[in-house]
């Protein structure tokens, strides 16, 4: 018996759990039939996703690049990194990732137009670099995070307009119309019907890029994610771009704390596309989801917008509630200097909209848990984030040391504490969830009543001596 | 007290052994469900004796271990974990005796230990260049000389380390 005596599903299996690290090395090349096996689509897939997935999108996904170094030198060929660049790229890789994954990404946001042609040039899987390729583009575009990380990127490099308008439609298109090549991601038959509001989004102005270039100025300044503006930014646009493209569409933007969705009623349907979900993975609900959602959030009626413009919309964040003052004034004077508050257009919204929404929303007050005695006034619930599958009921606002996050996912929720709160309410309210939170598992429950009983029991740990949270 | 089965090799050495251990074939398994409470033989052919005897070692040690998890959830959690020690110790052994437990675990559907085996082959493969793991494992190169430099041409960056 040898290794070649073995049937071709074992040897698939001993590809797959060595993954690329044999895939890409010497094993194909020593016979014809371990060269064939290699060539399976369900393996390339498999690994490549499974290796991005683990390293690449991780606190550690630069390491991906330092795990094989075949791959990574493929990976500088197809990006045309020359030596220099690519040793200076090895050396950060092990010594500093943050920085080589800065480095890699302007490399990448200079060649990604030539990339995508080179894509849309294989049309057919019929080599093994295909498999690298389509997988790294499709890492790199699902790691691009949009419009705004790109415009970042290529204004650093004093890249003009066309140069940067060219990836955002490539990127765009690609992030939204080809959901079915994204075997990780949130799927939607919805979000096609949302195709030409994209496409317009690609084609944006330049009076629009040069707002977004203006708002990196703002954050560069006051050191505040990039991403943070340009997400709310892109939710204006993307009511703007409805609206332009449908005649008989109300668009409008629907707020509450933690969430921002994008309204657009057509044809007598209420969409809710909510844009602090991954941008590669827009959320698009019903009117019927949000209103269970909100139901389930607890949302108060007055935590609800509606119609508000970029200025309102800030300050209904975390961000902008945790910034110090004067730089909140610093904002609002760039914003008035720049012209930056754009105003949404036709923000008539449907009025039985709200009144269904809003009006049916009943704060479940945690008083019917009977915590009151055992709460101090200072420290009744204070805020709620919220995502979509996920509600978080901040209790306790004060030092990061004495929130309480209940973190509820369908079924179950975790009772998150102190230093991870903060970590964890940044990844909520701006896009690009890291993949750093680290969640304490240590308690879960069975449904959302029960967690008001854990509450319950924690803040019966309460020491207002100590102004702090005794854990059991 | 355990039920037992006697487990009749190829070569008709037969063990005996508990039902939970021969359980842990899912093949075994659903071969005695199928045939009723009462079986107590059951012959595995297509198994000889030493390598039968080695994978019975394999189950009796692993006979309280919680359920195998099946699929991509499955293979993903035997990728984040390193081999155990006693499955280190376990497979360390020739390579024909290595590649037969590998054959009788994926015939008899002992998804543990087939992922372990795999897992040892795999590790035994990584680092090595082409020349190299055709001498580890005797494999004959059947590439003509033009069809080598065409892999090689195609797959330079891979080759190239």
């Amino acid at each position: 018996m040898s290794l070649l005596g073995l049937p071709n599903e074992v040897l698939l299996q001993i590809y797959e759990y060595g993954g690329l690290e044999i895939l890409a090395s010497g094993l194909p090349f020593t016979c014809k039939r371990l060269h064939a096996l290699s060539f399976d689509d369900q393996l390339w897939q498999g690994s490549l996703t499974e290796m991005f997935h683990q390293c690449y999108f991780s606190a550690e996904r630069i390491s991906v690049l330092g795990v094989i170094p075949g791959y990574r030198k493929w990976f500088y060929q197809q990006l045309k990194i020359n030596a220099r660049v690519a040793r200076a790229l090895d050396t950060l890789v092990y010594e500093a990732p943050e920085e080589a994954e800065a480095v890699v990404l302007q490399v990448v946001a200079h060649r990604l137009p030539a990339l995508v042609q080179l894509e849309a040039a294989i049309k057919e899987p019929k080599t093994l670099a295909h498999y690298h390729w389509a997988s790294w583009l499709h890492s790199v575009v699902c790691r691009l995070e949009g419009v705004y990380r790109l415009l970042e990127l290529s204004t650093e490099n004093d890249c003009g307009n066309a140069v940067v308008k060219e990836p955002i439609k490539h990127v765009e298109t690609l992030l939204f119309l080809r959901g079915g090549a994204r075997p990780y991601e949130f799927q939607n038959a919805m979000t096609s019907n949302w195709s030409p509001v994209i496409k317009g989004i690609a084609e944006l102005p330049d009076q629009i890029l040069a707002v977004m270039s203006e708002i990196r100025k703002i954050s560069s300044t006051l050191g505040i994610r990039n991403d943070y503006f340009a997400t709310l930014l892109k939710c204006t646009l993307f009511a703007h771009i409805a609206y332009d493209i449908w005649d008989d569409v109300d668009a409008t933007l629907f707020t509450f704390p933690g969430v921002t969705y994008v309204c657009v009623r057509r044809e007598q349907e209420w969409l809710f596309v909510d844009f602090q979900a991954p941008p590669q993975s827009p959320k698009v609900r019903t009117l019927q989801e949000v209103r269970d959602l909100m139901a389930y959030a607890r949302v108060s009626e007055q935590d609800v917008q509606v119609g508000v413009s970029f200025r309102d919309l800030m300050a209904t964040t975390y961000v902008w509630h945790t910034m110090p003052s004067e730089n909140r004034q610093s904002i609002l004077d760039l914003i008035e200097h720049a012209a930056l508050d754009v105003p949404v257009r036709k923000l008539q919204m449907h009025p039985g909209l709200y009144e269904a929404v809003a009006k049916r929303i009943i704060l479940k007050n945690i008083d019917d848990v009977h915590l009151t005695p055992q709460m101090p006034a200072s420290r009744r619930p204070t805020g709620l984030v919220f995502r979509p599958g996920m509600v978080c009921q901040i209790v306790g606002m004060g030092s990061s040391e004495s929130v309480v996050v209940l973190e509820s996912n369908n079924d179950s929720c975790t009772v998150l504490r102190g230093s991870q709160v903060r970590t964890v309410l940044s990844s909520m309210l701006v896009p690009g969830y890291d993949g750093k939170i680290k969640r304490d598992r240590g308690l879960v429950v069975p449904d959302i009543d029960a967690d008001l009983t854990i509450l319950g029991e924690y803040f019966l740990n309460y020491d207002p001596q100590h102004q702090a949270f005794n854990p059991a | 007290m355990s039920r037992k089965v006697r487990l009749t090799s190829a070569d008709n050495v037969t063990y005996e052994v508990d039902i939970e251990v021969a359980e842990k074939s899912m093949l075994l398994k659903n071969m005695m469900e199928d045939i009723g409470d009462d079986v107590t033989d059951v012959p595995v052919p297509n198994v000889q004796a030493n390598v039968l005897k080695k994978v019975i070692e394999y189950c009796e040690h692993h006979k309280n271990d919680p359920a195998y998890v099946s699929s991509d959830e499955g293979i993903a959690r035997a990728k984040a974990t390193e081999i155990s020690q006693w499955d280190q110790k376990f497979l360390q052994v020739d390579q024909e005796m290595l590649f037969e437990i590998i054959l009788t675990a994926n015939y008899l559907d002992i998804r543990p230990l087939l992922e372990v085996g795999c897992r040892t082959v795999a590790n035994m493969i990584k680092n090595k260049s082409p020349e190299e793991i055709r001498k580890t494992f005797n494999i004959e190169n059947d590439f003509t000389p033009e069809e080598e430099a065409q892999i090689r041409r195609e797959h330079e960056w891979a080759q190239d380390r």
